[in-house]
């Protein structure tokens, strides 16, 4: 049951892609995943319900592709940069489909207030979990460290996404950025 | 400004807004020529393909960045406080009454990205962007001007990029920017 729900919004989160928000309704989405027609009203009755969940598959794929399969990364300088590292290659090559669609979606939270809750909530989870990570990593200002950390991924990504740099090399990157920020080993 | 580039620049003015209110799909001849209020088919004379306007966006939304760093004198501080402040005041007019053309930015990268002939334009507005940023950064005491200018443009991309979609209340971009220079161990430069 969850597995057909997870390949109905990946068709979602693909539409996103290739056409932004517009290219969004449940009957694309049907045809998209090879569902019978109906299966993704079924799931979620209002497009509002649709674009929620499709919010959420984001935030869950784009820890996926942080993290690897399992759910734990090393709490090691080394360890963020390589998952970190890992991420943004991902995010600009396997994964591009989760990268142009989250923007998509942000572009959408930024006109419309009222889907900004959903993303807040992902949000939450995510900052929560990656702060305590840092912290565990040596960071003396976690939640600073984490917001420059995570900023400078996103604009990367953003970046190498228009502009791809020659053999671009993102572990070397965050490794010098965290290198920058002075953590010690706890 | 001569009547011809202020044409062109009202034209492409439009266009940003259009981009930033509708997305890529909005930008049409037509589209720009109503929106801006000029005769049907001025737009077409000034740009004869969809890739020459999206060029003539893009070159003019780097020129627009670039005031919303500089502010009404075209200067910034060559000092960390001074960057900061510039780099803060991008941010919050990014966000604020430049939201267009945030938005209109982040339309034409993705379409850059699925659409790899525009990358020649974009990468030379860039590099004009980072050397302007590198001899700025380079005098407030930069030791390391070209990773300094990695982590600064990316992290303000992505602050900007969170804050759209989650707006922090209070937000103190300068600050958060200052907080980011006192890690990259800029020193002042020798005074004579």
């Amino acid at each position: 049951m969850g597995e057909r729900r997870s390949q109905l919004l990946d068709a979602g989160l693909e539409l996103v892609a290739a056409q932004g928000m517009g290219g969004l309704t449940h009957e694309a989405v049907d045809a998209t995943a090879h569902a019978p027609a109906g299966s993704t009203e079924e799931w979620f009755p209002t497009r509002e319900a649709l674009i929620e969940g499709v919010t959420q598959r984001c935030i869950a794929r784009e820890m996926e592709m942080a993290t690897g399969p399992g759910p734990e990364i090393e709490a090691s300088p080394e360890g963020i940069a390589t998952a970190l590292g890992a991420f943004v290659l991902r995010a600009l090559g396997d994964d591009r489909v989760v990268t142009l669609a989250r923007y998509a979606l942000q572009a959408e939270a930024a006109r419309t207030p009222a889907l900004r809750a959903f993303y807040a909530i992902g949000a939450d989870e995510v900052d929560t979990w990656a702060l305590d990570v840092v912290r565990r990593a040596g960071a003396r200002h976690p939640e600073r460290d984490f917001g420059i950390i995570a900023n400078y991924s996103t604009g990367l990504v953003f970046h190498e996404l228009a502009l791809p740099t020659p053999e671009f090399d993102p572990v070397e990157r965050l490794r010098v950025l965290i290198d920058i920020l002075g953590w010690s080993t706890p | 400004m001569s009547a011809v580039t202020d044409r062109r620049t009202v034209l492409l003015d439009a266009a940003l807004e259009l981009v930033g209110t509708e997305g890529m799909r909005g930008l049409t001849h037509r589209a720009v020529d109503a929106a801006a209020a000029v005769p049907a088919g001025s737009t077409s004379n000034y740009f004869r393909t969809r890739d020459a306007l999206i060029l003539g966006i893009v070159e003019r939304f780097i020129a627009r960045e670039r005031a919303m760093a500089t502010g009404p004198h075209d200067e910034v501080d060559p000092s960390p406080d001074g960057v900061a402040t510039a780099f803060g005041r991008f941010a919050h007019r990014a966000l604020g009454p430049d939201r267009a053309v945030t938005l209109a930015r982040y339309a034409i990268l993705v379409e850059t990205a699925q659409n790899p002939g525009l990358r020649e334009g974009m990468a030379s507005g860039a590099d004009q962007v980072d050397r302007w940023t590198l001899d700025v950064i380079t005098r407030a005491g930069s030791q390391h001007p070209e990773r300094d200018l990695g982590v600064l443009a990316n992290y303000v991309t992505g602050l900007v990029l969170h804050e759209l979609a989650l707006p922090s209340p209070d937000l103190d971009a300068a600050a958060r920017i200052r907080a980011l220079i006192d890690t990259l161990g800029w020193e002042s430069p020798s005074t004579p």
